[in-house]
């Protein structure tokens, strides 16, 4: 029998959480590229979009959605990187098909590009629009004329999206966070508290050799404070082995309480954990980038002064089981608005 | 006495034949996911094989793939399919269209200003179609920011990715009992078709009609309507 917990890490390590992102850095030297491309001749004469991608499953429903939005209007020509590929790579494909605009999926896209602005300064860039990488904002601080989506799902579109199944009143949301997220956090409490919703975190630090005992008081304060649902967020410092085990399930496996977590597999009936698990759809971040893309091109290729977007779309996944267990009552009828209902 | 046999095994073999379905496509945003409509529909139209689409840019992909002998959508979509018929206009109140209104935060849109802002909409038929649509409603070039699911547009407001969300007064009620939001409407003057049914060609009338008639009360309302008028 698989054990949960492992099969939830295994999850968040596939899912490139946040320490992921920062060792992909590091391996921009190494080098290697796959290139998918269109039929060069077709596209000779038309304006066309440079789509820089990882592999995966989840990537290439953002490509699709991008691609079928915007398929009557542009060309695009998708590149897929890897780990090994390298800024050069980057270059080439941008002389080879002199696009109009530039989409980066994924961090190692986002950081590569990065690299190739550094790298070739006196370049012209088009615009380019970042979406499926984490904290994507800090990336894009060094990129010249670039936007996109951020891949956190805000705690409000998870709440609200809870609230309409649970049956009791939601006002109050807990949540713990290290140190570094505290922008993140207050700028998720300004859009809650329009909802009426009060978020109310618990910060810990940044490191500390007792993290674990950190995040176990952090959720105790939490539940003492008489929060109505927990919202975890994806830092995979609060989410490894040890702190499922030492932190998370202690304390939330006996809390009567909704919890909403951010991959599927915490979810798992097992680890009586997650409840909520509220998901990027992926096809839909696609069309929201095509959606910005439109706009750009209807400017004249022009970025203008536009900000990040927030993701709009999820996919919402619920387990009445662990709700069930726990004592949460929720609308049965509501369920028929979920993406996937798990229930054993 | 051969052919009395070949006669026969004839028509033994077409009455065991399964009798070929009537394909009906559906595409209606609303808030209950695709599969759980298509369980819906099905059991109530077992001699009819649905097919429902949660985003409009699977539907009409598939309808130029493999075009159905029906489709149920909203009346804009079906007037842009043109190989098809309106055969049945669901009705609401008494009336087969509905009023259509601006959605705001805190402050309600000024009319005047419109060509200014952005405003959010589901997307029924596609970037430029859309676009085009839209602005013979309001008979002026509107920036649209288009989401696929009737969800996605509360997100709009929250955010500040639109300046309002240009919805029914059915869905606005709904978005108002969702949200703690300020929300205030605009109203518009603007009426857009409800639900229809249309025909690819006459053959599947009958079954289609007899599908619709037995829809619960409770899937007419996640449609949007509460009755269906035999054109």
């Amino acid at each position: 029998m698989a054990d949960p917990i492992k099969l939830a890490l295994d999850s968040i390590r596939n899912m490139a959480l946040v320490g992921q992102a920062l060792k992909l850095t590091r391996q921009l030297m190494l080098a290697a590229l796959i290139v998918l491309t269109m039929p060069l001749a077709a596209l000779a004469e038309e304006d066309k979009g440079l789509i820089f991608t990882s592999e995966g499953e989840a990537f290439r429903e953002a490509v699709n959605g991008i691609i079928g939005d915007l398929e009557e209007d542009l060309s695009f020509v998708t590149v897929t990187l890897t780990k090994d590929s390298k800024a050069s790579d980057i270059a080439k494909q941008i002389k080879k098909h002199q696009p109009k605009v530039i989409v980066l999926i994924e961090n190692n896209s986002v950081k590569l590009y990065g690299a190739y602005q550094k790298a070739n300064p006196e370049a012209d860039f088009p615009p380019s629009v970042a979406l499926a990488a984490l904290f994507v904002d800090r990336f894009l601080k060094n990129i010249k004329n670039a936007t996109g989506i951020r891949y956190e799902i805000p705690a409000v579109t998870s709440i609200v999206n809870m609230r309409s199944v649970v049956s009791k009143e939601i006002r109050k949301v807990g949540v713990v966070h290290r140190a570094w997220m505290k922008g993140m956090i207050e700028q998720n409490a300004k859009y809650c508290a329009a909802e009426g919703i009060e978020l109310v975190s618990v910060s810990i630090p940044n490191k500390d050799s007792k993290l674990d005992q950190k995040l176990k008081s952090g959720l105790k304060s939490l539940i003492d404070k008489g929060v109505d649902a927990l919202w975890v967020i994806n830092d995979n410092a609060l989410l490894n082995g040890k702190m499922i085990r030492g932190a998370w399930i202690p304390v939330v496996g006996k809390a009567k309480l909704p919890v909403i977590v951010g991959i599927e597999p915490l979810l798992n009936t097992k680890l009586n954990f997650g409840s909520f698990a509220i998901v990027p759809d992926h096809y839909a971040l696609g069309v929201q980038a095509a959606s910005i893309i439109g706009e750009i091109m209807e400017e004249d290729w022009e970025i203008g002064d536009r900000d990040l977007e927030q993701p709009v779309s999820v996919k919402k996944i619920v387990n009445t089981k662990v709700l069930e267990k726990k004592k949460v009552k929720y609308s049965k009828e509501s369920l028929n608005a979920m993406d996937k209902v798990v229930n054993q | 006495m051969k052919w009395k046999h070949f006669l026969s095994l004839g028509l033994c073999s077409m009455l065991a034949a399964p009798v070929m379905a009537d394909n009906l496509y559906v595409f209606v945003p609303t808030d209950v996911r695709a599969k759980a409509m298509q369980q819906d529909i099905s059991s109530v139209c077992p001699n009819v094989k649905v097919t429902v689409f949660g985003r409009g840019k699977d539907f009409r992909k598939q309808v130029k793939k493999s075009p159905p002998d029906a489709i149920l959508s909203l009346l804009p979509v079906i007037d842009r399919s043109r190989a098809f018929e309106t055969v049945m206009r669901g009705v609401q109140n008494g009336f087969t269209e509905e009023e259509y209104v601006l959605v705001s935060v805190d402050k309600a849109l000024d009319l005047g200003d419109i060509k200014s802002k952005k405003i959010g909409v589901v997307d029924l038929l596609g970037r430029k179609p859309m676009g085009e649509f839209v602005s013979q409603l309001f008979q002026a070039d509107i920036k649209l920011k288009r989401v696929t699911k009737q969800e996605d547009l509360l997100p709009l407001l929250t955010f500040g990715s639109v300046d309002g969300i240009f919805v029914s007064e059915r869905l606005y009620r709904q978005i108002k009992n969702r949200s703690n939001l300020n929300l205030v409407s605009t109203s518009l003057n603007i009426k857009v078709g409800l639900v229809s049914a249309a025909l690819a060609g006459a053959g599947a009338k009958e079954k289609i009609v007899d599908c619709l008639k037995k829809f619960s009360e409770k899937l007419n309302g996640t449609l949007g309507v509460d009755q269906w008028r035999i054109l």
